[in-house]
């Protein structure tokens, strides 16, 4: 379908190209959204969240070329309110340890229901472990595939910078799961570190 | 007996290929430093295929000794495909109709259940089709700014048009604020009669305008009073991440981290920058201007 059509048919109030293009970019935006938070259930509602903005603003989207570029800044800033918001937003009550245990032994994390793959539950995991910036440029570059200078514009951070960070960010990531005692031969499931370098 | 000398002969060799191991780490401690570091820099470039003929095989003349990079470099084998498959996770079929009930005409209040077409002819069919095609107008996300487009047009029509009856009224209003109010007719009368009233009215007068000017001056004093809390509260998120972040800053620079204490600083600086917005505008201005200039610097 073309997209430029599409987004235009949205512009113009179609329900039926509006109701395509959330189920053509829902995966990603909740990818994304999952990324940043780190948790199942508050990655879906933030990324209700993202998709109410982004009707707001369909509008002010003028290149349609680069609509996903501008789907993902859209999402980008949603998901750093929220973390901020979080941030600032004081604990409720402290949970008792009693409860912790339980909350523990609660069955599966949201994590395993939602991440199929226990080499990408592996990689989300280890996500967690990386420094802000090295986790924002292997959630851009190497997992949405944005250009290096869209990510420059981005993270309002030199092309340079960008470019030297993302081996730099891959090796962390890599380290990060090698560190998780996951790497190749330790997984879980007997199937991680299979394969070698081709 | 020349089974016992097989079995001998092994670890003598397990032995000396540890002996010549240690004395390599040993010569590279004293020399240029464990190459590990430069290597894992090269197994990305590696892994993409994109290395020089002579670094691949320095690189893979490494690995074949260095059972850590050799990890590194399995792991970043599996990672590079897997990577762009996680750019879309399956949320389930429910997800869509959540987003649709909260955008859009699908909205619940909005259009219940399917469309159907008027069937009344006559001035109620015309009225129930107009109702249909202004309600479907004022939910499109651009039609704000039609009307805004449209309002500019109407006024520049308006006020600039020379047979327009509102030609002179930007002149007309300009030279009222420039004259004060005192120069429209009505005003003017009133505060002629002032000058002709009784001392006790003006008494009157001057004890109510002493008044006014208490009230105002305590309501005024309330009112920034109130503001600067306000504003103190709507930047204290800001306030606070840009001390978080200046902490990590202080760390890192004390760790000799320049690279993340590079970054830091810049989340220091974008922090103040959002509190210095939030300041001066309210949340949702200042979160608008700092979403322009992100999606004005992207190309």
């Amino acid at each position: 379908m073309d997209q430029v059509e599409l987004l235009k048919r949205c512009q113009d109030g179609d329900e039926l190209a509006w109701e395509v293009l959330v189920r053509q970019q829902q995966g990603r935006i909740c990818s994304i959204a999952y990324g940043y938070v780190g948790d199942q259930d508050e990655a879906q509602d933030l990324a209700q969240d993202i998709f109410v903005r982004l009707y707001k603003r369909l509008d002010t989207c003028r290149d349609a070329e680069k609509f996903v570029s501008w789907l993902i800044s859209i999402a980008r800033n949603a998901c750093l309110d929220h973390l901020r918001r979080r941030k600032a937003r004081p604990p409720r009550r402290d949970i008792p340890a009693e409860e912790m245990s339980s909350l523990k032994d609660a069955g599966p994390t949201p994590e395993e229901n939602w991440v199929r793959s226990s080499r990408q539950k592996l990689v989300h995991r280890a996500l967690r472990q990386l420094s802000e910036i090295n986790r924002e440029i292997i959630l851009l570059k190497d997992i949405q595939g944005l250009p290096l200078e869209e990510i420059a514009g981005l993270l309002e951070l030199p092309l340079g910078t960008i470019k030297s960070r993302s081996s730099r960010a891959r090796v962390e990531l890599a380290r990060a799961i090698v560190d998780l005692g996951e790497g190749p031969g330790g997984g879980s499931d007997g199937t991680l570190g299979a394969e070698a370098v081709s | 007996m020349s089974g016992g000398r097989k079995s001998n002969r092994a670890p003598n060799g397990e032995n000396n290929r540890r002996h010549d191991e240690k004395f390599i780490q040993d010569v590279l401690s004293r020399t240029s430093g464990s190459p590990c570091e430069r290597a894992a820099g090269l197994l990305p470039a590696l892994t993409d295929d994109a290395l020089e003929d002579m670094d691949r095989r320095l690189v893979q003349a490494h690995l074949e000794h260095c059972p850590g990079c050799r990890t590194l470099a399995v792991t970043l084998g599996w990672l590079d495909p897997l990577l762009p498959k996680m750019a879309f996770l399956d949320p389930g079929p429910e997800f869509t109709q959540k987003v649709l009930s909260r955008t859009s005409l699908a909205a619940p209040g909005l259009s219940a259940g399917p469309v159907t077409e008027p069937t009344a002819f006559g001035p109620a069919g015309v009225m129930d089709r107009l109702g249909r095609w202004w309600q479907r107008q004022i939910l499109r996300p651009v039609f704000p700014m039609q009307v805004a487009y449209a309002a500019t047009v109407v006024i520049v029509l308006l006020v600039a048009t020379p047979v327009s009856p509102f030609r002179q009224a930007p002149g007309r209003l300009l030279q009222t604020v420039q004259a004060g109010p005192e120069s429209l007719p009505i005003v003017g009368s009133l505060l002629d009669s002032t000058t002709h009233g009784t001392s006790i009215w003006v008494q009157g007068q001057v004890d109510y305008v002493s008044q006014t000017i208490r009230d105002e001056t305590t309501g005024a004093w309330r009112g920034a009073e109130s503001d600067l809390t306000a504003r103190m509260e709507r930047t204290n998120s800001e306030r606070g991440s840009m001390k978080s972040h200046l902490g990590d800053l202080v760390r890192n620079l004390k760790g000799g981290n320049l690279g993340d204490a590079g970054y830091d600083l810049h989340r220091v600086l974008k922090s103040g920058r959002r509190a210095w917005a939030l300041w001066w505008n309210s949340e949702s201005i200042a979160e608008s201007n700092l979403e322009s200039t992100i999606e004005r610097r992207t190309p």
